[in-house]
């Protein structure tokens, strides 16, 4: 890491020399600027907008399924009605996973992501809250998702929980147990009914929507006006703090009065590295390495769907999407950022490819041994951090040099 | 990994540049400004080299984008210390559940169930409209006798919360405070006590606001209430900063003696702390042996018997050294979560007495055997485990109750003080830009430099650490010239419903430039009154006996040109 810091330095100086000859750079900050600027506004609507309306639409149609399993009643659902939810909530956990590559913004400035997001679930806490007849009845109908939203505490809350009622180890929930009482150990004493548990999911299911809702909302001024509606109904900002921009609307005019962004050198290196980097960061040391260096299966995320490696190449995809300008992009748009990595002969580029497909390989390579918290201290775990961490340098080293150009 | 190893200049954006929008406190940005990565590390204009690394070579992050407070300093990667850096750090960032496994034991009364609520973006707080105990509130409720029954910012805690008041609790208990009682008014100041018009001489116009915060006795499940014993005003006090703590932990004791004594010929400090006539720290500044118990220093030298350490950190510079500094006392009772150095719980004696008087608490833990609280299954019995388990003074694992055990292990809390140690200072930015080398000069020009001192050096950085982890290391930094921006010294600013306490120590300024970057908030002061940097320094004018008033003054007349400088040098460093 030294290391690192004294090249960033070293760089410095040789980017001063190069810089002399002033009427030459001129000219060709102009047309990188324009290039770069052609590269956000194609990474802006068709990577973030998108991800983010995808999420939007498939966490409202989880809790709409939600909404209509609880009111047909556990008795009379069947399993390939609770399968298809859980279809639905894996297509919603997916668009999450790839939406990580651009957290900065809405999802951190309003707590989005810790909402939504965090774990571990305090499960002998859902057993007393669900035990609770009227607490129970506090989360049924349309006014459950405020109260789960105020009342139950992110510990209760996001993914995790909609989780542990839809799956147990890495499997569907089966409709057999849904009519039954749930019998997870920490529920030992107390009797909470499949019913109950489907409520309870429901309203976490609507705030999960609310919260997916405004991260549209948050970025894209022409969000579905019912999303925007519902923000409003919710009473929470929806702008920039002191300001009535979009966070899309802020990215998109930079270098202009009124953007945070001051030039579009900037602005591709804060893609690569507040986006890009901090995630590839986040999967290697954090979410692999607490629980394989830390030799703890605790400290794995998803442990109910056992989706965990899913979760990390979903990950590394949302790398590859803002690198390739597109949500799904599997090759580079033409306006892209690696395209513009390309055309200005970054003799990295290359290495930036060859390490962002070496991770997703590398991932899959374990997802074929098994579940994360199965083989999380198995040494293709190791080997996969070690590319991932590979391809973050790749990440800084490109921002890096955009921002000398 | 998390140092970004590069010189790319300020995205933070807003930071760097231009005009105020009014009291929006959001920047204009400017047209065609060319990075600043090609000049970090070069002396520019009136900076020195080593002014674009706040925290010294090794305390300092390049990476100045969202997400920069989270980095490392380099020594932590220098160390070997990555690994438990990152298992503190989810130990920050988790929410803590009452027993799922790895961050168990919250409650049964708790402040928040996440550091990161209190550090949204581990910045500053955000300033709240209604108190509600959830992400972004780094809000503590400050609840005290006034000194003057009215609405002194002065007089002792009440006895009957926590002084760091807890409104969540864990099934079946009620929490000491209902928030939802609490009324929390934004008041616009109409005219400074100074003097000072609200408008500067060019004509451009601030507007100040301050909070006024009621809790309705009801309010308080205690028994007593703080109302029973006394009047009662309150306050509220927002979370600090939290990068670069390890930096001022290394700031020597004999280096800020010397500050002490240069402001003492000038100023009246705070008598606890500074001892005029002998010109020497007064016992108040001392942080003893018998609050800090068996320790160690980093060379391995034993700290028994007779150890003291200087009061360095809070507002009010309750604590001395880091390791058991604000977050090393946090991450316990905050979360009220035990570890084998801490075995009581962070209650008070009125709430368990309530508790233990509570018919709904009785029925829940009667209607559940498991319960630690049940005793012998009887209303009595309940009462009596209820009221002695709860009571501060109860050890957790070694009662005739019942016996607790740990719920951070030894490890966790180690990590924990590694990763926040280990919290580096994002770069300078924009040093290369005139308006910023201007801003320099006004500032140090008109005194603000006079309290929010550039810089220091540390020394050997010989830390102390407790004997639960004595024979670990955390991260060191040795022989660094730091620029947190602050004396370490407590003043007065005598703002409307300030401070509790009147002294605040000086905040330092480093980093605070990209709060915006970091958690879409610009706060500041401790209270969060300060919606940009200009209202943050008016309010050091908002009373003529402020220790900043004069150099407020000197802003005041300054030209809109050099305004603006001080802003993006503030917003720079």
């Amino acid at each position: 890491m030294k290391n690192k810091f004294i090249l960033g330095m070293a760089v410095a100086a040789l980017a001063l020399t190069a810089c002399n000859d002033d009427e030459k750079k001129s000219e060709n900050t102009v047309t990188l600027d324009n290039d770069i600027k052609a590269a956000v506004e194609q990474y802006v609507p068709n990577v973030i907008y998108t991800t983010y309306n995808d999420l939007a639409k498939e966490s409202n149609e989880l809790y709409e399924l939600l909404a209509a399993a609880t009111e047909k009643g556990v008795d009379a659902l069947t399993q390939d009605e609770i399968d298809a939810i859980c279809a639905k909530f894996l297509q919603a956990r997916q668009s999450w996973e790839e939406s990580e590559a651009f957290l900065f913004g809405a999802a951190t400035d309003f707590g989005i992501d810790p909402h939504i997001d965090t774990w571990p679930l305090d499960v002998p806490s859902l057993a007393t809250a669900l035990s609770n007849t009227e607490q129970v009845e506090s989360l049924e109908g349309e006014d459950g998702i405020a109260y789960a939203s105020a009342k139950l505490g992110a510990e209760l809350l996001g993914f995790h929980g909609i989780e542990f009622i839809l799956f147990r180890n890495g499997q569907n929930r089966t409709v057999e147990a849904l009519r039954g009482n749930e019998d997870d150990e920490a529920f030992n004493g107390k009797t909470v009914t499949g019913a109950q548990e489907l409520i309870y999911a429901t309203a976490v299911a609507g705030d999960l929507r609310d919260n997916c809702f405004r991260l549209s909302v948050s970025w894209n001024p022409d969000a579905p006006e019912a999303w925007q509606d519902r923000c409003e109904e919710l009473e929470v900002p929806v702008s920039m703090t002191g300001s009535d921009k979009t966070y899309g609307e802020n990215m998109l005019g930079a270098a202009k009065a009124g953007s945070t962004y001051a030039t579009w050198q900037e602005t591709m290196s804060y893609i690569l590295v507040a986006g890009c980097s901090n995630i590839c960061n986040e999967v290697a040391n954090v979410k692999m390495g607490n629980a394989h260096n830390g030799g703890d299966e605790n400290y794995i995320e998803s442990p109910y769907s056992k989706k965990s490696f899913q979760d990390f190449i979903d990950n590394i995809l949302s790398i590859q999407y803002s690198l390739y300008g597109k949500a799904g992009a599997t090759t580079p748009e033409s306006n892209s950022i690696i395209n513009v990595l390309k055309s200005y002969n970054y003799n990295g580029v290359t290495n930036l490819q060859d390490k962002l497909k070496a991770s997703v390989d590398a991932l899959k390579a374990c997802q074929n041994e098994g579940a994360f918290v199965d083989i999380y201290d198995n040494n293709l775990v190791k080997v996969a951090m070690d590319v991932i961490n590979e391809l973050d340098e790749e990440l800084n080293k490109a921002a890096q040099w955009i921002v000398k150009q | 990994m998390q140092i970004k190893g590069f010189g790319i200049a300020l995205l933070g954006l807003a930071v760097a540049v231009g005009c105020t929008d009014g009291n929006s406190g959001f920047k204009e940005s400017v047209k065609n400004r060319e990075p600043d990565a090609k000049y970090v590390g070069q002396a520019v204009g009136n900076f020195s080299a080593d002014e674009w690394y706040p925290g010294g070579q090794l305390g300092t992050t390049d990476n100045v984008t969202a997400g920069c407070y989270e980095d490392e300093t380099p020594a932590v990667e220098k160390q070997g210390l990555m690994t438990a850096f990152n298992l503190g750090q989810a130990a920050f960032e988790r929410k803590y559940t009452t027993s799922t496994a790895p961050f168990k034991g919250l409650g049964p009364a708790y402040v928040r169930s996440s550091c990161l609520d209190c550090h949204p973006g581990y910045g500053h707080g955000k300033r709240q409209y209604q108190y509600r105990a959830e992400f972004g509130n780094g809000y503590l409720l400050v609840i005290y006798h006034p000194v003057d029954d009215q609405n002194s910012d002065d007089g002792p805690y009440v006895a009957e919360v926590t002084g760091m008041p807890q409104t969540k609790a864990t099934y079946p208990f009620l929490p000491p405070i209902d928030e939802e009682q609490i009324d929390i008014q934004w008041k616009n100041v109409t005219e400074m006590e100074s003097g000072l018009p609200m408008q500067f001489p060019d004509g451009e116009e601030y507007s100040l606001i301050y909070p006024e915060v009621n809790i309705p006795e009801s309010a308080f499940n205690t028994s007593p209430t703080p109302y029973q014993t006394g009047a009662v005003a309150f306050r509220l006090e927002s979370t600090i900063g939290i990068i670069g703590s390890g930096l001022l932990d290394a700031i020597p004791e004999d280096s800020i003696r010397e500050q002490y004594r240069s402001e003492a010929r000038f100023v009246d400090l705070n008598p606890a702390f500074w001892d005029k006539d002998a010109n020497d720290f007064a016992a108040g500044a001392w942080y003893g042996y018998e609050k800090l118990g068996e320790g160690r220093y980093a060379d391995g030298t034993p700290a028994s018997t007779g150890t003291k350490l200087l009061k360095r950190f809070t507002y009010a510079m309750t604590r001395a050294t880091l390791q058991d500094g604000a977050g090393a006392n946090a991450i316990w009772n905050i979360t009220n979560v035990s570890r084998s150095d801490r075995p009581y719980l962070y209650t008070t004696k009125a709430w368990a007495k309530a508790m233990s008087e509570n018919a709904q608490v009785i029925a829940a833990i009667k209607a559940d055997p498991s319960s630690p609280y049940y005793a012998n299954g009887t209303d009595e019995g309940i009462k009596d485990a209820v009221l002695n388990l709860l009571d501060p003074s109860t050890n957790q694992f070694d009662n005739q109750w019942h016996n607790f055990t740990p719920e951070m292990s030894d490890d966790q809390y180690y990590n924990f003080m590694v990763w926040h140690r280990g919290l580096s200072i994002p770069r300078a930015r924009n040093l290369n830009r005139k308006e910023v080398q201007l801003g320099k000069e006004v500032f140090n020009r008109i005194g603000c430099a006079t309290c929010h001192r550039p810089s220091w050096k540390t020394g050997s950085d010989n830390y102390w650490k407790p004997a639960i982890y004595a024979d670990k290391e955390l991260p060191r930094y040795q022989d660094q010239t730091i620029w947190p921006y602050t004396d370490m010294i407590q003043h007065r600013l005598y703002m409307k419903n300030g401070i509790h306490g009147s002294w605040c120590r000086t905040t330092p300024l480093w980093g605070r430039g990209l709060s915006r970057t970091n958690t879409g908030a610009e706060d500041r002061l401790h209270d969060n009154r300060a919606r940009n940097v200009i209202e943050a320094i008016m309010w050091h004018g908002y009373s003529d006996k402020s220790e900043g008033y004069r150099a407020t003054k000197n802003f005041y007349n300054l030209s809109k040109e050099e305004r603006d400088a001080v802003v993006e040098f503030i917003n720079s460093i």
